[in-house]
């Protein structure tokens, strides 16, 4: 209960802080479209040639790009814009003022930036979705839905886990900034379905960057190629990776001795 | 010009010792730049597989030498100046820039060049990773592969020049960002970064002949490949020094206003 007062206010204190600058509203508008016309552009010139992709019909792949422009979104609404002030804070020793708060430190790193006007980016995501969806026929049952959600969630968790994991690294090094820029690429993959991959890649974008996990298995999920096995695997997954990257964050907080006293 | 030469090879070995020691910094960028192509790569094979081993005149061999000497080139005519040239003005570095009697894109440019002199060490490694990964059978013509090399130069002076003609309108606009993302869009699909010209709608190729973007990066790429006649090469490179010369003028009438323009900030 605590909590969500907190982050209520933080959302508050984060709203008002970027209504000062409007302007940079429209700046994100263009951006965004800019992003959206890349991901169409891109698939529209795949189906100048071909009908479907290794098995995903046109629809299909249009879902997958609105999911992996959610799952973008969400991590540079909230994730992205935290773990480099998380970055900062360790480097600079500005860690301390978080650490001395009455609450829990990782839920107020993980929430104290929120980049607001950055939803528009999940909002346009949610429409090629809706778009894509109507295209599929509304073939899509409640169970489906569920799962859809449910999967998108733990690609959502999943995401934050590994950005976690790897911003705690500062507690040890000082160059993380170009590791984050990495991952942050590899990301890009997931435009496509990860099953159009060779073995290899696709086993690096499972288990290095869980870009499978984060666009195709919700992509699965909606196009009904869902099954039990993948569901529960993500499911344990999602637990494991988020007690694992809070172990790893309380490792490196062991470690870290404040720069700035 | 004796002055001049010293100056440039000081500052080449400043900048060279500056990546050398950052190194880390250029290995990420690299490798992060890695996985565009890759992911093309990938996409342009499995769509020849599934259309019967050609599209637009590029067998699925093609598209992987394609997309492998893809890397070589954007690493080579990539330009980071129009991302930089904001903040420099912001905190007021072009103040000490403007008092030395040297235009202050020679130091730029040779801190550029020395990245990509030393960019070599980590380039040549991860191309031939990627040639035993996806085992394309290369067959290189003589005298293309050979012409291939000054081309590449052209592409990535006539890349720098324009980049840093559209740098320049920083000093007018603090949003030469959104300018840059703009630019970028536009040659991400005209210039041959998400697939060869030939691949894409005729009206995209149409458009594509009309910019400058083709000759910075697709002319090398199809010149290595030896996709082209003598002729039409000949052809290419007279499009490659028109359009050196307009962005050349474009960047010596910018900078005379820019320069005028220009109050201290910072400092």
């Amino acid at each position: 209960m605590e909590s969500l007062k907190l982050l209520r206010k933080l959302l508050q204190i984060n709203a008002l802080n970027e209504l000062q600058y409007r302007a940079n509203f429209f700046m994100q508008v263009f951006k965004s479209l800019l992003e959206l016309a890349f991901g169409l552009v891109g698939l529209s010139i795949v189906f100048y040639h071909t009908e479907h992709l290794a098995g995903w019909a046109q629809a299909e792949l249009l879902a997958v790009l609105g999911v992996y422009m959610v799952i973008a979104g969400i991590t540079r609404v909230v994730i992205q814009p935290n773990m480099m002030q998380l970055m900062r804070d360790v480097h600079r020793g500005d860690l301390d003022f978080k650490l001395v708060k009455p609450v829990d430190a990782q839920l107020l790193v993980s929430t104290w930036e929120i980049e607001l006007w950055k939803l528009l980016e999940v909002l346009l995501g949610a429409g090629v979705l809706a778009f894509a969806m109507y295209q599929l026929g509304g073939l899509v049952s409640a169970g489906q839905a569920l799962g859809f959600g449910l999967m998108l969630l733990c690609g959502g968790l999943i995401v934050y886990s590994f950005w976690l994991l790897i911003t705690s690294t500062a507690f040890w090094f000082v160059q993380i900034w170009g590791l984050l820029q990495l991952f942050d690429s590899v990301y890009q993959a997931g435009r496509w379905p990860v099953t159009i991959y060779p073995t290899w890649m696709r086993l690096v974008l499972t288990f290095m960057v869980p870009v499978a996990f984060a666009v195709t298995i919700p992509a699965q999920a909606l196009t009904g190629r869902l099954n039990w096995p993948t569901l529960l695997l993500t499911l344990a997954l999602t637990g494991f990776f988020l007690t694992a990257s809070r172990w790893f964050w309380k490792v490196g907080l062991r470690r870290y001795a404040g720069a700035s006293a | 010009m004796h002055t001049h030469w010293d100056l440039f090879a000081t500052h080449f070995r400043i900048s060279l010792m500056g990546w050398v020691q950052y190194r880390m910094g250029l290995v990420t960028q690299l490798l992060a730049k890695m996985v565009e192509p890759i992911v093309y790569l990938v996409v342009w094979v499995t769509i020849a597989r599934q259309s019967g081993g050609v599209v637009g005149g590029y067998t699925e061999n093609d598209f992987i030498v394609y997309f492998i000497t893809w890397t070589y080139v954007r690493q080579m005519t990539i330009a980071w100046d129009p991302f930089w040239m904001e903040s420099r003005i912001r905190h007021g570095e072009f103040n000490a820039l403007f008092l030395r009697p040297i235009h202050p894109i020679y130091g730029d440019a040779v801190n550029d060049v020395a990245s990509k002199v030393f960019g070599q060490v980590f380039i040549v490694p991860i191309m031939l990773a990627l040639v035993l990964i996806f085992r394309p059978q290369f067959q290189f013509v003589g005298w293309s592969t050979l012409a291939f090399v000054p081309i590449l130069l052209m592409a990535y002076v006539l890349r720098y020049v324009l980049s840093y003609a559209l740098a320049i309108s920083a000093f007018w606009t603090t949003r030469v960002t959104a300018l840059f993302q703009l630019y970028i869009a536009v040659e991400f699909f005209v210039s041959g970064r998400i697939a060869p010209l030939s691949v894409l709608p005729a009206w995209v190729q149409q458009v594509a002949s009309w910019l400058p973007f083709r000759w910075m990066f697709y002319f090398p790429l199809e010149v290595l490949l030896g996709r082209l006649t003598p002729a039409q090469t000949l052809r290419g490179v007279g499009f490659q020094l028109a359009w050196l010369v307009f962005s050349a003028l474009l960047l010596a009438s910018l900078w005379r206003s820019a320069a005028r323009r220009y109050t201290a900030v910072g400092g």
